[in-house]
Parts: C-alpha cells; structure tokens; sequence
C-alpha cells in the first residue's frame, strides 16, 4: 500500500517536472496571467482547480511551473554540493598524508561553519537568482558528502582487493574509479537523495525569505511568502505550495529509504 | 588527563583556524559584492564622492594591504561601523544576541520537553496491540509526514490559528514570554520529528534487551521499565543527534526570527544583507561562527561525560 502509493507520487512528480520543462512558454504564460477581476478565488472555483492568488493568478499553473524552478535550484545545488563533496572526500582518502592531513581540517572546519548564514551571504554578495541561490546551497553544504566519502573510502582501500591492485602498479585514479566509486556508489545515492531534500527546504525557505529569483516567479518559497501576504482573506494559499513541498520531501526521503533497503546500505545520516 | 588536557589545548587552536577562516571567506566575499564605494554612495557617482569614500575605507590600498588591515582590525574587535547606521558593528550584533539565545533555550526546552516522551511512548506502545498500539501508529504516521513539512510552513499555519484566527499567541514582535511560545514551536518542528523517530527506536531495542527483561522479571512495572531503564539508554543513543540538533539551530533560527519579527541576530543578518550593510552582516556571522563552535565543542563534551564508551575509545 504503502509502496504503491510512494511509486504513484514518484510517477506523478517525474511526469509534471517533464510538462514543467517540456513546454516552458506556453505554461509561463498561463501561470503568469493576471486576472485582477479574479483575484483569491477559493479552490474548485470554475476554471481554478486551486483558486487565484492576490493577483488573480492560477495557483495550480503556478505550482506545476514552480516544479522546475524550485526542484531545480534543489537539484543543481545538490549536484554541486555532491561534486565538490565526493572529489575533496576521493581526495581525502586517497593523497599523500600532508594533503590528507589538510583536507581533512579543511572538511572539519566547514562542518563547524553555520552554512545558512553563509548561504545568506553569498546570495546577496551575488545577487539574487535561482544560480547564485543553487551555488550558495551548494557552495555550503558539501561537507556530509565528503564525509560519508571519505569514511567509505578509506575502508575500502585497506580491503586486500585493493592493497593487491595499488602492488601491481595500478594508478591511484584507477582504483578510485574501477574500485571505490563503484563501491560506494550506493550509499552515495541514498545520501544524495536525502541530501536533496534537505537542500529543496533550504531552497524554499531561502526564496520565501526574498533571496529566491525574485517576484514573480512561481518558485514554491515565493508563493509561500505571497499566501503569507493574504493570510488573513485567503489562508488556504498556504496549501498549494505547503503540500507540494511537503510531498517532495517526503517521496525523496521515502526513496532514499527504499535505495536503502534494497541495496543494503545503512542509512549514512544515522 | 593527558589525552583531556591535550583535547582542552587544541579547542583554542580550533577556534583560531575557523576564525581565521570565516575572516578571510567574510573579507573576499565582500570584495565579490562590488565597490563597496559604489554601494556606499547609493546612486549618486560622483568621481570626487566615491574616491573620498575609497580613501576613507581603505580601498586605494592593494588588496593583501586591506586584508591585512582588516585581520589586524578584526583582532582588535574592530568590524567597522554599519554602513546604514554608522554604528558599532559588532555591538549591534551582540545587542541582539540576548534575544537569540533566549529563542534557542526556549526552543531547546520545547523541543526536548516534547519529544522525549512522545519518542519513549511510542517506542513501547508502537508494537502493542489494542486500543494504545493503534494511536502510537497513527501518531507514528503523523510524525512521518511532519518530517516532510518544513518549519516555516509550520509556522504560517500557527501564525494563521494562533494569532489570527484564535488570538491566543501574538504573531510577531518581542513583548513578554506569549511572544515567545509560536517561535520556539516553529523551531521544534524543524527538530523534533527526527528526534522523535531515532528515540523511538531506540527505546523499541532497549525494550527488546536482556537489563529490561531482567527489570521485569524483578517485578517492576511497565512505566517504570520504560522511563527507568530503556528510556536513558536511548537519549544516550541519540546524543549525537541532539548535540547535531542544538549545533545547527541557527539555520531554523534565521528563517524563524524572520518571520516573526523576533529581535535576534538572525533577523539582523537577513535586513543587513538585503541593505548589503557588510559590516553588521559580517559581525553577524562572525558570532554565530563562535556560537556554533561552541556548541559543538559542548556537545562532543556532553557526548564523552555521558558515554564510557567514546571517552575510552
């Protein structure tokens, strides 16, 4: 029941990201139109399956174009954050022990720093946009990939498949590549899920605090801070963008649980 | 004692290297920003304005002589003045830092109050049947989907039953302990379903493990069994994950003062930054930096006083 339910939700978020990138203009469009005449109609009005936001607005168009805004910046920030994270990690485990020793400190010391506030930072010193806003998240929150890495990989390089390797004079690149991705590739994948909802509640929250590409785009965090704008006339605005967060979430952990599960890893947050 | 005094030794070196750090990420991220003359100076450019103000901040220097500067000031407690306000940077940062440590304790409190014995409960009841296993397995549901929801959603909902609807709480502002409950809730749902979870579980192994059955078989009763035995060897468990939990408040903190107007450093650090005043922003980050550290440091502390296992590891 439970599993059916999860695959559904996978299904149906996979095809509206699809319709949400497949056919940009034309759904920018609807999503944009105003209609002041129209403004916060409740949800099931006619022609609104979700009702009008304050500028008359359809919230439904709004949500499905802010699938590609919102999981985007979430998914291009967890790309860079897992780039940055696995390479230092590779690194980490595989250098000479000075760069070892320094990367390690390196990654000690970017654990300890608070990454939102730098994440704030770095969007305003750069200006707002969903880039800067997928770097900063990005830029701030690689440390649990390269630890979870480097962990991993120093385990793997002590096993006798690879000490046999490295005497037969294979590279250090190609045991990193034919031996210890492969490896780890699982508990990489589990992680990168979790981590990716982890990233898409920063994104919302950064953007519905004003750091998000900006007014008007329908990204979930901004139409967050819209419906809190009208939350005296019109609180079921919260629904839309709330439920669609929400559900993202709850599918990517649920994915990451059931990677988990079949390809035996444990759970690396734990 | 020696492996303690040397652990003692390093924590200021630690703290050195992250400041230094934080210093000099802080220095060139600022230089990203543009011509903080420009920035300064609003619209208005005049040639003669913006070299006066380049002069008067340093900025006809090359750029290592202004880092250097700026380290040497920093060391003094000097961030410069608010580009806005002319101010003290750093004390309008630790003005506010009274009102977000007191968010924080308040959350902390919640927080724990909460799921603690939320987590012991369903830990011993999730498996049960009847009437009790049922409700621990709906609550259970319910705190699975909760995970999903983030905190600032939360706190729109309480904001829209709590002040707007019932007029119970006030939504924003700083006026007594009322303005302080729907803040501390919004920071608890960002923390309190995962602790929830781990603690449950945890509680469900001890109930499993040979000192409980022993416990029973002495006769002690199931509250007792619970709350006596399995319950502290739980929270040890998750030690690790509330020290997590405590270090990264700040970012619930942030949006969370944000949205309700509450005085603290975190609502600081988002109108600087939207003013790109960089002086209070980098004060800003500089204490939550110690604060965070600090917080670690307490934490790994708590984890070994509390866990033989680590402290002899």
């Amino acid at each position: 029941m439970k599993k059916k339910l999860f695959r559904i939700s996978l299904l149906i978020m996979l095809v509206l990201m699809a319709v949400s990138i497949a056919s940009p203009d034309l759904l920018e469009a609807w999503a944009n139109e105003r209609d002041l005449a129209k403004r916060l109609l409740p949800p099931l009005s006619s022609g609104h399956l979700l009702g009008t936001d304050g500028l008359g607005r359809d919230v439904a168009w709004r949500l499905v174009v802010g699938a590609k805004h919102t999981v985007g910046i979430a998914g291009l920030a967890t790309l860079i954050s897992a780039g940055i994270g696995i390479g230092l990690g590779l690194l980490a485990a595989l250098a000479s022990s000075w760069l070892r020793q320094v990367l390690d400190r390196i990654v000690d010391l970017t654990i300890a720093f608070p990454s939102l506030v730098l994440a704030v930072t770095l969007v305003a010193v750069l200006g707002r946009s969903s880039f800067t806003l997928a770097l900063a998240l990005g830029l701030f929150s690689w440390p649990v990939f390269a630890r979870v890495t480097t962990a991993q990989t120093r385990g793997i390089v002590s096993l006798p498949y690879v000490q046999t390797a490295r005497y037969l004079g294979v590279s250090e690149w190609r045991i990193a590549f034919s031996h210890v991705i492969p490896v780890i590739a699982p508990t990489i994948g589990v992680l990168t899920a979790l981590q990716f909802a982890t990233l898409l509640i920063s994104t919302a929250g950064l953007s519905f605090l004003g750091l998000g590409p900006g007014l008007g785009v329908p990204e979930w965090g901004s139409m967050l801070a819209e419906a809190r704008a009208e939350l005296n006339r019109a609180p079921w605005l919260l629904i839309g963008p709330g439920v669609a967060i929400a559900w993202t979430v709850l599918v990517m952990n649920y994915l990451a649980e059931s990677l988990a599960s079949r390809l035996r890893v444990s759970n690396p947050h734990d | 004692m020696n492996e303690t005094l040397r652990r003692a030794l390093r924590i200021p070196l630690n703290l050195a290297l992250l400041l230094l750090a934080t210093l000099t990420l802080l220095f060139f991220l600022v230089r990203l920003a543009g011509d903080p003359a420009l920035i300064l100076s609003g619209e208005s450019s005049d040639p003669a304005v913006l070299a006066d103000i380049r002069r008067h901040l340093g900025l006809d220097q090359p750029l290592y002589h202004q880092y250097l500067i700026f380290l040497w000031q920093a060391i003094q407690l000097d961030l410069g003045a608010s580009w806005v306000s002319g101010q003290d940077a750093l004390s309008l940062a630790l003005e506010r830092l009274a009102p977000t440590l007191t968010l924080a304790a308040a959350a902390i409190a919640v927080h724990l109050s909460l799921s603690i014995p939320l987590g012991a409960f369903l830990g011993a009841t999730r498996s049960s049947t009847g009437t009790l296993g049922r409700v621990a397995r709906s609550l259970d549901g319910a705190i699975l989907l909760a995970q999903g929801i983030p905190g600032y959603v939360v706190a729109l909902m309480l904001i829209q039953w709590f002040a707007v609807e019932w007029q119970i709480f006030p939504s924003t502002g700083n006026d007594g302990a009322t303005s302080l409950v729907l803040p501390a809730l919004t920071i608890t749902a960002f923390l309190a379903p995962k602790l929830i979870r781990v603690l449950a579980v945890n509680v469900q192994d001890a109930l499993q493990d040979d000192y409980t059955m022993m416990a029973r078989a002495q006769g002690a009763g199931e509250t007792t069994v619970v709350f006596r035995h399995a319950l502290p060897n739980a929270l040890l468990g998750a030690t690790a994950l509330i020290g997590t939990q405590i270090a990264n408040l700040v970012n619930g903190i942030i949006i969370t003062e944000t949205i309700f107007g509450w005085p603290g450093m975190g609502r600081l650090l988002l109108d600087s930054v939207l003013l790109l005043d960089f002086p209070v922003v980098q004060a800003v980050v500089l204490v939550t930096t110690i604060l965070v550290f600090m917080a670690n440091q307490l934490a790994d502390y708590a984890i070994r006083r509390v866990d033989p296992r680590i402290r002899h590891a």
